[in-house]
Parts: C-alpha cells; sequence; structure tokens
C-alpha cells in the first residue's frame, strides 16, 4: 500500500520521539529537533490532521486493573465456516483486543487479558462454544514484551 | 486507589490527550485535584506512561505479522530476545507459554517483507523453527478496542468502590 503521508525526516523524529514519551513538551521537542517550539507546534497538529498521528494511549500496571494474565488467542476455524460472521461474535465479547481476520497459521486473533486462570479459562471457553470455531490455540505471555519503537520504521517505502 | 483514581484512568483511556480540565469538567471536580491524583499514580507506579498512536496504514504499513517461534531446549530466551528486537521493525517480543516460545509483532509492507523478516527470525540464535499469521490492523501501539476495553474494566472497579 503506498503510503498517503510521507515524512521529512523532522517529523520522522518528532513522531518517534512521541512514541518514547508522548507527553513530551514542545519545548523538549524542539531542542532535539533543532526547530522552535511553534513549528513542532504546527508539525504535530498537522500530523494530526492528516491522520498519521491518532492520540495517545495511556500505559499503566496490570495489577491496577485486577488483572494477572495476557494472552493471544489463535483460532482455526472449520472449512466451510463463515469467519466474517464468526469476527462479529468475537467483536462482541468486549473482553477481547483487536479481534481480527488473520492469513497464516491462523484464521482469527485476538488479545485477551484476565484475572487469573479459571477467567481466563471462562474467556477461552466461550470463543471455543462459537460455532464454526475449530481450535483455539493459547499463548500465555510469561512477562511483559521487551519492546522497541525506535525500530519502528516510518519511511518504510523509501528503501 | 479510590473511585476517582479510576474514573481519570477511565477518562484517559477514553482520550489519552485530554486536559486535567476537561477530566475535571468530566468528573465534577477541580483540575487540581485532577492533577494531584495523577502525579500520585504516576509516582506510585500505577501508570507507566502515554505513548503517542498512530495509524500505520498512512505511512505504508498493510497489517502486521506474529511470529510464533520455537527455542531450541535448554536455552536462554534472553539471547534470542535481544536478537529480535535489534531487527528492523520488530516492534515488541513477548515469552510465552503456548504453541512456541516466543512471539515477535512487527509492521508489514507487502509479501516480500514478511519474507525478509522470516529469514531473518530464523538466523537468530536458538531458533528452531518459525511459523506466522498476520492481521491487517495498521493501529499502533494498540487499537481502539484496547482502550475500550481497560475503559470499560475502570468504570466495572469503580463502580464497586
Amino acid at each position: 500500500m503506498p503510503p498517503t503521508v510521507q515524512l521529512d525526516q523532522i517529523n520522522d523524529k518528532i513522531i518517534h520521539l512521541l512514541l518514547k514519551d508522548a507527553q513530551l513538551s514542545l519545548h523538549q521537542i524542539a531542542k532535539e529537533c533543532n526547530i522552535s517550539s511553534v513549528s513542532v507546534l504546527n508539525r504535530i497538529n498537522h500530523l494530526k490532521k492528516q491522520g498519521v498521528i491518532t492520540g495517545a494511549t495511556l500505559f499503566a500496571s496490570l495489577s491496577t486493573y485486577d488483572f494477572e494474565i495476557i494472552a493471544f488467542l489463535g483460532i482455526e476455524t472449520e472449512n466451510m465456516a463463515d469467519v466474517q460472521e464468526i469476527l462479529q461474535f468475537l467483536k462482541e465479547y468486549t473482553f477481547l483486543i483487536e479481534p481480527s481476520l488473520s492469513i497464516g497459521k491462523y484464521d482469527l486473533h485476538a488479545l485477551v487479558y484476565a484475572k487469573d486462570f479459571n477467567n481466563l479459562n471462562e474467556r477461552v471457553a466461550m470463543v471455543r462454544r462459537l460455532t464454526g470455531i475449530r481450535k483455539v490455540e493459547v499463548s500465555v505471555w510469561s512477562g511483559l514484551p521487551a519492546s522497541n519503537y525506535a525500530n519502528l520504521d516510518l519511511l518504510p517505502n523509501k528503501r | 486507589m479510590d473511585k476517582l483514581d479510576y474514573l481519570i484512568l477511565s477518562e484517559l483511556h477514553k482520550d489519552g490527550l485530554m486536559s486535567f480540565v476537561d477530566i475535571a469538567k468530566n468528573l465534577h471536580s477541580t483540575p487540581c485535584k485532577i492533577r494531584r491524583r495523577y502525579e500520585k499514580m504516576k509516582h506510585d507506579g500505577v501508570i507507566y506512561g502515554f505513548i503517542t498512536s498512530i495509524d500505520l496504514a498512512k505511512v505504508g504499513y498493510e497489517g502486521k505479522v506474529f511470529l510464533l517461534i520455537t527455542l531450541a531446549s535448554n536455552v536462554k530466551k534472553a539471547e534470542t530476545v535481544a536478537y529480535l528486537m535489534s531487527l528492523r521493525n520488530v516492534i515488541g517480543v513477548v515469552e510465552t507459554i503456548g504453541p512456541s516460545d516466543l512471539i515477535a509483532i512487527a509492521p508489514i509492507t507487502d509479501l516480500a517483507s514478511i519474507q525478509d523478516l522470516i529469514t531473518k527470525t530464523k538466523k537468530a540464535p536458538n531458533v528452531q523453527k518459525v511459523e506466522f499469521y498476520c492481521i491487517s490492523n495498521v493501529d499502533f501501539p494498540m487499537g481502539r478496542t484496547f482502550d475500550e476495553m481497560l475503559n470499560k474494566r475502570c468504570i466495572d472497579i469503580a463502580s464497586k468502590l
């Protein structure tokens, strides 16, 4: 898919700074990018208008929400099953995050948070009960993910 | 944490950029009080921070690939994780209990970008098998359903306090 927005180097840098901390001050960003704070503000507003920056995501500790477990669900469906229909059912389970169609090892994917293993079992069982599901594979996170957003290439088509 | 703390988190899951003034308005409180609560949650390690969310499609991505990686037995995962994290576009690696030992996530532009990642992943230390699946979701770091689920959770907890 061709990019609809071609970022220049400064916007690339601004976004990468914001990926580390969305609350960075305009002044700090300006200093890092060697431009004025007003210019940073204009650029960020423009990136929002273009739909590149869509907001900010709050991350808090898992225990705050009284959750202990995070797991990926990899779902295989029966050959004749209506995958779109199953997806609609999955979307109604508000405890599932990003239920999506998938290509490859699984036909559908979702992320689930649970209070404990019993709660995880209940949630997985609700998915398994849906018509057309053949198999649900559960990958429980054994720790928090290592993440490196500096790695994200915002100019993927330039190479 | 009390009811107000959870309601503040709930507001921030609706909109991570919401100002203290707006949060105060929505919760019939004062910006000062909201700020104090917010600072305390940050200080106590409840709130880790905020990450700017972006639409990966706008810069040319088609979706994300999940690489399910099986390692040789009795090896330390850390070395493989470090190698994977150094690969371009690998935005996260999580150790898992289940069908594979590690799952790495990366945005993808096309078939070639998936092939490239799989080839590089197979060269990582101790890797025995690499399977994959792709989704067309282009929200980074997480989609709206993440915030919606956590928002609902905060409201549920608040209602019991």
